[in-house]
């Protein structure tokens, strides 16, 4: 469980925070604390700036070799371009997928909630090892959470998934999810959301993904524009690009 | 077109266009800044210049979820070149946490202010900070470094100096609020 931490607290962890200097339980804590506390995160935002100055100071190295240019502008001749192509709709209602931010890939992070949702297990070895990676993201996300004015959301977690840990994090607009313990699947197998208008019964298909091979991962969506989306869930299926739910659903968020 | 005359906002949005050459501008205007950082962190040449060339090949992927108004494209880039650069060290120093992980594009896009004037120039930054580093008492400047270029925790570094932990936190805080009186001085005297 995240540890309640006061402003006195926060205070002093503020400026490692800035650096991603903090153990993961205490970056949790403050992380809960921010999110109830405006005078700390103005303190944040004060100091802020300052650690990400830190980068101008490192000694000037000269100019990489004039390969490194030719390499980079060779692998981006390499990158296709993004499909613009609007997905035709199908038996259920629902439009092209629109998210605006790509699934990232096996990032650890586990997150504390101001109202805690899901309570840490103590599985210290395992957990430890994953736990090592959280603190490369935990500014970039914590920024990307911050700035977009995200509140936590309870979860209900059903099969395979009930032993996972899951941190959901969502604004008028963007969700962010933290997962750890989630099934590593095989072959073509994916997770995928699905964005729900509970009122209007319309399900729109959202990115797939998968997690690493200790179940975990860490995204950020942006829920699609104009369906009123209260409702997403996460279901595993056979394969990418389904355009309706065939598999079992594990996660469940209500915003 | 003359991509020279365009400043770097101008430049993302046709790089999200998919306009090479305004990534090969971007590229000659901070890759030197790019790869300093690098080599600062991972302090090996080769390594940095792949270091650098990644990160620019994710300004090339990441340029159409890249806005203005979450801050300056130079702190995204030292932000995607650092992030990087920790990760290979630690990959490196060999830690248990499986394999290698790719950022999330848009994570990675939340670049927020340097609190540098934005009329600033790089090279004028870098003395600017460099002072205000210099300025520092030097267990503060290595706690700052210790952290923001080795990507150590409060703990590891306390570990490795063989110092308190207590005493590492009240260094960092101390460093960091110290830099940005410095920076706030220093500023000013820049004009």
């Amino acid at each position: 469980m995240t540890e309640y931490i006061n402003c006195q607290t926060a205070q002093e962890l503020i400026p490692a925070s800035m650096l991603d200097a903090l153990e993961v339980d205490e970056e949790l804590s403050l992380l809960a604390h921010l999110r109830e506390c405006p005078a700390c995160r103005a303190e944040t935002n004060a100091l802020r700036p300052v650690a990400n100055s830190l980068g101008f100071g490192a000694a000037d190295a000269g100019r990489p070799a004039p390969q490194v240019k030719l390499n980079v502008m060779s692998k981006i001749s390499a990158i296709p371009r993004p499909q613009t192509a609007p997905v035709p709709k199908r038996r259920w209602v629902f439009r092209p997928i629109a998210a605006l931010v790509p699934a990232a890939i096996a990032l650890i992070l586990i997150f504390g909630l101001g109202a805690a949702v899901v309570s840490l297990q103590s599985q210290a070895t395992q957990q430890q090892a994953r736990l090592d990676r959280v603190t490369q993201q935990q500014v970039a996300l914590r920024q990307f959470m911050l700035n977009q004015e995200m509140q936590p959301v309870a979860v209900k977690l059903d099969g395979p998934a009930t032993t996972a840990q899951v941190v959901l994090y969502a604004s008028t607009d963007n969700v962010a999810m933290a997962v750890t313990g989630l099934p590593p699947l095989e072959g073509d197998s994916v997770y995928q959301c699905w964005w729900i208008n509970t009122q209007t019964g319309e399900v729109t298909p959202g990115t797939t993904f998968k997690v690493d091979a200790n179940g975990a991962g860490v995204w950020a969506w942006k829920m699609p524009e104009g369906g009123g989306y209260d409702k997403m869930q996460v279901t595993k299926e056979p394969r990418p690009g389904q355009t309706k739910a065939e598999g079992p659903v594990l996660i469940t968020a209500e915003f | 077109m003359d991509y020279s005359e365009l400043d770097d906002t101008a430049l993302i949005a046709l790089i999200a266009r998919r306009d090479e050459g305004a990534l090969g501008t971007l590229y000659d205007r901070y890759s030197r800044l790019a790869f300093s950082l690098a080599m600062r962190v991972v302090g090996e040449r080769s390594l940095a210049e792949e270091i650098t060339a990644d990160a620019f090949v994710s300004v090339w992927r990441a340029a159409g979820s890249f806005t203005e108004e979450r801050g300056r494209f130079v702190t995204w880039l030292m932000s995607v070149v650092r992030h990087r650069a920790i990760d290979e060290l630690r990959r490196l120093n060999v830690r248990p946490e499986g394999s290698s992980v790719e950022l999330n594009e848009a994570l990675q896009s939340t670049a927020l202010p340097d609190g540098l004037d934005d009329l600033m120039d790089v090279r004028q930054r870098q003395v600017i900070v460099r002072s205000a580093l210099a300025s520092l008492p030097p267990p503060q400047r290595q706690a700052l470094e210790l952290a923001y270029f080795g990507g150590l925790t409060q703990q590891e570094i306390a570990d490795k100096t063989g110092t308190p932990l207590g005493t590492i936190k009240t260094r960092m805080r101390l460093g960091l609020l110290k830099m940005r009186d410095e920076l706030r001085r220093l500023n000013v005297e820049a004009g």
